[in-house]
């Protein structure tokens, strides 16, 4: 039986490494084409945000206000401009970043309204916008201290209470908080990934070929040629994730540098420890034995290859539903988020990194895991002793 | 002289829903003669080689190769069977001569046999300007030579071949034919067609099945007698039923 095992593991792995398909999802995917397509994003958008702030962004007043236009003028993060079209069409062209109307300005009314036309979808507008909030509101404040002073009324009167926000997470739990999410989200996805084309290719795949029924005459097991078959899937679910988590840890160590580049110097070793390691390798060993078993059952019922991708698309669908929940999930989660499956192990990750995690959460992890992955491997057993799903 | 029996196929019987694939299927072939399966489609030839091959299960009867029961010993009775399927394929990235290794591997042949039985495959079957190719980029008629060369390495008591030469031009038939000319002699072939001339020159007996059961069996001339006939596809068409 064991002989029999290593004899298809290896046929497996021996077929598949021969895929440049494999190749791709297995290195150059985890490797290079996720970390760059997150961090050179991530590094864009946020350097582009940077520079809309330092900048001064260009602003057009449409009514005639010589006060505020003074304090426009004023201001050295603005500069004004004139309209030459209408507002719009000057904001899509970007001649100006945000237009100002100045609606009511009855004498006899204390109040003035004033709107701020921006375009929320371009990062200069959104700059630009907050920017002349800001001066409005303090050549708002300035009027009100003039009229109150007028009344006699010091300026020290306007205040009656002070407050700040402070953040009760340390920075580094912030940056687990942010990486657990990304991380954890790319780990599960990228062993999706990673088993997906073994498993197709060494169940459905074998049929579309005609391999399949020849390789069940050779005198192994059939609970042992779908072993080595499972197992190779779960090395690849396994091995994919592992260096996809490296990948972004690697582009993590680029950008979060330049993100965070207010706080002084960031330490990203401190997220992590031997420790934690083997935790998240016990995990998505784990998770990766569920995934190779989900796949493997469904790849098995499937009479071609692209079949097998059709109905392997709404799992890994399924899988991305709960990376937009977990943003509203709290740093320390209730017990049973850690019983569903694939949220765990994000949940998980998120909370080794943030360092809130009870010893309990891993415990719960494990066990989930381990329940899922032996029904999956029920089910993916009895698809594999049926005659009608082999040969149809 | 009566020859030792390698395979003993006795009352099988196999239903897929409504249709009864086979339905009492019995006969015998003895050491060194190649024996003929004739049918025409839906027989039941490839149904009965799948439960020879323990690919399937029958619903009842009996098979034993060289002795060994199918039924309660699979994997002994699967070590004496290098097998042809219908319409088989084999691992295209790998070379021809990966692919038989692989098989052989598979099958449990000693490591130190293998190259040596590869090379002598190779040089039978005319293939070796083929074997360092990718399976994927032979011809059809070399592709089956490969799957002939998988069932061969492994050396084994019994071979089946299940319509080998389906889907290959003339001469590549002729080839394959030829060929099993040349290894007939050693060994012990369960051969399935519906190619009446492949059976007439190749087999040494042969039973004809029909709707899952056996209508006749011996060798050519028996058969052709029983059915008063005066060639065999006018004892296969008075057997089967259709003739016009
Ligand atoms: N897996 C299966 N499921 C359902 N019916 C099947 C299955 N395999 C075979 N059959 C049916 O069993 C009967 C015998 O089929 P079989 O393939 O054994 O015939 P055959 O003699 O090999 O024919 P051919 O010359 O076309 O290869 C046919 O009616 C076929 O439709
Ligand atoms: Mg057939």
């Amino acid at each position: 039986m064991l002989k029999g095992i290593g004899l298809i593991f290896r046929k497996e792995m021996w077929t598949a490494l021969r895929e440049r398909r494999t190749l791709i999802f297995l290195f150059l995917f985890p490797l290079l084409v996720w970390p760059v397509f997150t961090v050179l994003p991530m590094l864009l958008i946020g350097g582009k945000e940077q520079r809309a702030q330092a900048q001064s962004s260009k602003v057009a007043l449409v009514s005639a206000y010589p006060e505020l236009e003074k304090e426009f003028e004023a201001s050295d993060k603005l500069q004004l401009v004139r309209l030459e079209d209408s507002a719009a069409a000057a904001l899509q062209q970007r001649k100006t970043h945000c237009v100002v109307y100045v609606d009511s300005l009855a004498s006899d009314s204390l109040v003035t309204y004033a709107r701020i036309l921006y375009d929320p979808t371009q990062t200069e507008s959104r700059a630009a916008a907050d920017k002349v909030e800001l001066v409005l509101s303090q050549y708002e404040r300035k009027i009100v201290i003039e009229r109150l002073a007028q009344q006699g009324v010091p300026e020290r009167m306007l205040k009656a209470l002070s407050y700040r926000r402070e953040n009760a997470m340390g920075q580094n739990q912030m940056l687990g908080y942010f990486l657990g999410l990304i991380i954890g989200m790319f780990v599960v996805m990228g062993s999706m990934m990673g088993s997906m084309a073994v498993v197709i290719d060494s169940t459905a795949g074998e049929k579309e070929r005609k391999t399949l029924e020849l390789l069940l005459t050779v005198p192994i097991p059939r609970r042992a040629i779908m072993m080595g078959k499972y197992l190779a899937g779960v090395t690849f679910a396994f091995i994919s994730p592992i260096l996809t988590a490296l990948g972004m840890s690697l582009a993590a160590s680029f950008v979060v540098p330049v993100l965070v580049s207010s706080g002084g110097s960031v330490d990203l070793s401190g997220l992590i420890s031997p420790g934690k390691i083997l935790i998240i390798l016990l995990v998505i060993l784990l998770m990766a034995a569920f995934i190779a078993a989900l796949q493997m059952t469904v790849a098995v019922r499937a009479h071609s290859n692209r079949q097998a991708q059709t109905y392997l698309a709404p799992l890994n669908i399924i899988v991305v539903i709960p990376i937009i929940f977990l943003q509203i999930i709290p740093a320390l989660p209730p017990n049973w988020t850690f019983f569903i499956p694939f949220v765990n192990v994000m949940l998980l990750l998120r909370g080794l990194l943030m360092d809130t995690l009870p010893g309990s959460a891993v415990l719960y992890t494990v066990a989930s895991n381990l329940v899922f992955l032996i029904l999956a491997l029920r089910f993916a057993s009895r698809s594999f002793g049926s005659e009608e799903v082999l040969l149809n | 002289m009566i020859r030792e029996v390698v395979l003993r196929v006795e009352g099988l019987r196999k239903r897929f829903g409504d249709v009864q694939a086979l339905d009492g299927i019995d006969f015998t072939c003895r050491r060194g003669e190649l024996f003929g399966l004739l049918g025409p489609n839906g027989a039941g030839k490839t149904t009965t080689i799948r439960c020879i091959c323990s690919i399937i299960k029958p619903d009842d009867g009996s098979i034993e190769v060289e002795g060994v029961s199918v039924a309660s010993n699979p994997l002994m009775a699967l070590k004496k069977i290098g097998v042809v399927l219908e319409d088989g394929g084999l691992y295209e990235r790998l070379t021809a001569e990966e692919n038989m290794k692989l098989l052989a591997q598979l099958h449990g042949v000693d490591g130190s046999l293998i190259d040596e039985r590869i090379d002598s495959i190779c040089d039978t079957l005319g293939l070796d300007e083929y074997r360092k190719r990718q399976f994927k980029k032979l011809s059809k008629g070399n592709k089956q030579k490969i799957l002939l060369g998988q069932a061969l390495v492994i050396d084994p008591p019994l071979l089946i071949l299940d319509e080998p030469t389906i889907g290959l031009d003339v001469p590549a038939q002729k080839v394959i034919r030829d060929l099993l000319g040349k290894i007939k002699k050693e060994r012990t072939i369960l051969y399935s067609t519906h190619i009446m001339s492949e059976a007439e020159e190749l087999c040494d007996r042969l039973a004809i099945i029909d709707h899952g059961r056996i209508v006749a069996q011996g060798t050519v001339a028996e058969i052709c007698r029983k059915a008063g006939a005066r060639n065999l596809e006018q004892a296969f068409l008075k057997l089967v039923g259709r003739y016009a």
